[in-house]
């Protein structure tokens, strides 16, 4: 419960930032430049620029949410029909997906977004692009796997028989019954997307100043980590508690669906 | 819920603890700065440095970054040097060089017996080579520097003439830097264009080999005329353009110096015995460039370019939209100098009666309405990506919102971005010069319309004119009122809004001795060495 709580304080904080913020994270307060946590008008203290850190935490949760929904989304939009059909019709269109898949697996997750910042540039949607093209290939694999225990079904043979259409099968039988292990998976993906776009915003090819970003944040309180730790252990915490609690969220809905445990 | 209290609990614990960790900062002993420290070093010992940036080229005829400078320094003697005291003294030349009465020609008497690190002579030839080289070879960076040389000859092994066009009164600060520096004939004529990749030259130390991103490693000369008074056997320099890792390096002994050190680190130096800083008010400065009809290039036709700040209103609005003091006490610590023009308060060309437009946003409004362009301006801002210019980058952009910019900040690496700002793919950029002794060369090559680094490509004949005069003028006070004069036009012009001169701080391990960096903010390793005993 109390990860569903923070996971949904995150959520809260992404969706509804303009609201909660004390104050716009860019704007300077000159008076009190890396002012420490508890100071009166800024409960978590400023940064070197004079900014509400408590503010650029809240905004910064937009930036992750972004990524990591938009990014499980792409790779769900993408994965699920290509690892669909490769486990439900199998042959030549299997082995050129699953080669495929196999060949973005290869690739480092860094040099995919690397190679998307040089070519595009660095910014919130990119990250999300590249972070989104990283999760195709795991999904498509879990999807494949799913499709071809599904195919050998009864209900499939019974629809077969029945006339049934090979996209009636793919969109009104395998696709619902495999949505519980998508839903497991996004959840696993979430968090991991979290910090993917914290990391890339850290190097610089996510999400680009003024925009508030956990990443952004480290990166800046770099300068200042031995005289004010602060400044790198809120942004971390903030990526700390909304990693573990989607992780224990996305725990709770794989146990939820666990035929195991339903019995 | 226990837990959740728990969680808060130990939220907060963690905020008072990170609040307590708060220090009073005290009053730190200042280290003395320029002249080689401490006793004597004993011989050999690798010493690894950091570059706070990557080099370009490294042949001096094209090189064009501070990061090469920082190694042609120890590798590459120019004819003439700057001394600990500011004053240029001679270092391939035997003696300063002579004028005639009417200025136009020059004699360069040259040091005897020198070599070049291949072991080959250096000599009057070798000189007239380089110089016709840096002169006339297409892309030269050297050539506007010495446009006003129509021929060097030969006059003996050890004598170079040089014959002016006109008088040229910043020449000796020219030729103390990289037009100054001689290449070796022999490699010049083995490699040619490819002189970079193996580049040899007169210096305490050779060129061993690069990796670029990585490392950059000279040795111990054996052909130096000086030999006996150069210690180390090895050096490496490691381009780190972070100044957080530099200083992290420094810190696990990683590196021996710090060329650069960030204002927000200055303190841990100082408190740390370990450490020794290095204080050097140099001649460099901070500006942002802006790009006015640089469509194709450096010295192509100017063009038309697709940025709203060619409007010079918009121009002056930006920069009445900022706060020099405040980009220095919150970006450096007030640690820099803020300025806005290009020479440094240590120079005596220093316009002391100029001043600086302060922040004035309802002006900067009203121009901004003026010029009829659609609000907010957007405009990208190329900075290099250093953790501090970026924090510079991002007070910026916060500034100029209150007057209706919006800018798009772009961290871009050293080299790339000054490929870029040479290409004129940029619409303003932050483009630090590490500086001149000689006012000329902070000013000629940015403003005169064929200068080498005119990134916007900014064409006034006026301008060009006083550029050109004050070359020729010899008298010190009618030169300084002719270089105020320029500078009063380029503040109108505002091609280059100028932020700060800079004050440079370089750390390094009490076991290093004889290290030296002078106004010119580039180290100096031929007396360095390890202290004897350690």
């Amino acid at each position: 419960m109390v990860s569903l709580a923070l996971a949904l304080s995150v959520t809260l904080a992404a969706l509804f930032a303009p609201v909660i913020a004390p104050y716009d994270p860019g704007t300077n307060d000159f008076e009190a430049v890396l002012a420490p946590p508890l100071t009166h008008g800024h409960f978590l203290g400023t940064d070197e620029l004079g900014r509400d850190l408590l503010s650029r935490i809240i905004w910064g949760a937009r930036a992750s949410m972004q990524a990591g929904v938009l990014s499980t989304l792409l790779g769900l939009i993408v994965a699920v029909p290509i690892g669909l059909t490769a486990g439900y019709y199998r042959g030549w269109w299997e082995s050129v997906a699953m080669r495929l898949t196999d060949t973005l697996l290869a690739f480092p997750f860094l040099i995919i977004a690397v190679g998307l910042a040089a070519i595009l540039g660095p910014s919130l949607v990119n990250a999300t692009l590249a972070i989104g093209i990283v999760q195709v290939p795991k999904i498509v694999r879990v999807t494949r796997a799913e499709a071809l225990s599904i195919r050998e079904e009864s209900y499939v043979e019974a629809a077969i028989a029945a006339g049934a259409s090979d996209w009636a099968i793919l969109i009104r039988h395998a696709l619902p019954n495999m949505t519980s292990t998508l839903i497991v998976q996004a959840t696993v993906i979430l968090p991991i997307a979290i910090i993917a776009e914290s990391s890339l915003s850290f190097l610089g090819l996510g999400v680009q100043p003024p925009t508030p970003s956990w990443g952004v944040m480290l990166t800046a309180a770099q300068s200042y980590m031995t005289q004010m730790p602060w400044l790198a252990i809120l942004p971390g915490l903030a990526i700390f508690v909304a990693t573990l609690s989607f992780n224990l969220v996305g725990d709770g809905v794989r146990d939820a669906f666990d035929p195991k445990g339903l019995r | 819920m226990p837990r959740a209290r728990l969680i808060f609990a130990l939220f907060i614990i963690l905020l008072s603890v990170t609040a307590l960790l708060t220090r009073a900062p005290t009053a730190p002993a200042q280290s003395p700065a320029g002249a080689p420290q401490g006793p004597p070093p004993k011989r050999g010992g690798e010493l690894i440095l950091s570059m706070f940036e990557d080099a370009d080229r490294l042949d001096p005829t094209f090189g064009g970054t501070a990061g090469g400078r920082e190694i042609f320094f120890n590798m590459c003697e120019p004819l003439y040097d700057l001394s600990a005291d500011g004053t240029i003294v001679p270092r391939l030349a035997a003696e300063l060089p002579r004028f005639s009465s009417d200025g136009l020609t020059v004699t360069i008497l040259l040091r005897r017996n020198v070599r070049f690190n291949d072991g080959t002579p250096m000599d009057a030839q070798a000189v007239k080579i380089t110089l016709d080289r840096y002169r006339t070879l297409p892309g030269s960076r050297r050539a506007s520097e010495l446009s006003a040389v129509t021929d060097v000859s030969v006059v003996d092994p050890r004598t170079v003439r040089l014959t002016l066009s006109r008088p040229l009164a910043p020449l000796l600060a020219t030729l103390s830097d990289r037009a100054g520096m001689v290449m070796s004939s022999t490699q010049l004529q083995k490699l040619a264009d490819n002189f970079a990749d193996n580049p040899v030259c007169v210096g305490p130390f050779s060129f061993v080999e690069r990796v670029i991103g990585d490392r950059i490693v000279l040795e111990r000369s054996k052909y130096y005329y000086d030999a006996n008074n150069v210690y180390l056997d090895r050096v490496i320099f490691k381009p780190i353009p972070d100044e957080n890792v530099r200083f992290l390096n420094l810190r696990s002994g990683d590196l021996h110096i710090v060329d650069r050190l960030a204002a927000s680190d200055i303190l841990a130096v100082q408190r740390d015995p370990k450490f020794t800083l290095l204080t050097v008010t140099s001649n460099g400065y901070v500006p942002i460039s802006i790009n006015i009809a640089n469509v194709a290039g450096i010295g192509q036709t100017p063009g038309r370019i697709d940025s709203p700040m060619t409007d010079l209103q918009l121009r002056e609005a930006f920069e009445l939209a900022l706060d020099r003091d405040r980009i220095n006490r919150f970006v450096f610590g007030a640690k820099q100098l803020p300025a806005c023009n290009p020479i440094a308060p240590v120079n005596a060309y220093y316009p002391k009666d100029l001043t600086c437009p302060g922040r004035n946003i309802a002006r900067a409004k009203e121009l901004v309405g003026r010029s009829g362009a659609p609000t907010p301006v957007t405009v990208e801002l190329t900075v290099p990506n250093t953790p501090v210019m970026v924090r510079m980058g991002e007070l910026i952009q916060s500034m100029v919102r209150d007057a209706g910019f919006n800018i798009a900040l772009r961290p871009i690496e050293a080299a790339t971005g000054l490929a870029a700002n040479t290409a004129g793919r940029f619409q303003m950029s932050v483009t630090p010069w590490s500086g001149r002794v000689d006012p000329d060369g902070n000013l000629y090559a940015f403003h005169h319309s064929k200068g080498s680094d005119n990134y916007g490509n900014a064409q006034d004949p006026e301008i060009d004119a006083l550029l050109d005069k004050q070359r020729v003028e010899t008298n010190f006070e009618a030169r300084k009122k002719l270089i105020a004069e320029v500078i009063a036009k380029i503040q109108a012009r505002r091609n280059v809004i100028y932020l700060y001169h800079q004050n440079l701080f370089a750390a390094y391990s009490t076991r290093v001795v004889g290290f030296q960096m002078f106004a010119d903010g580039m180290p100096r390793l031929k007396s360095a060495g390890f202290a004897a005993g350690r």
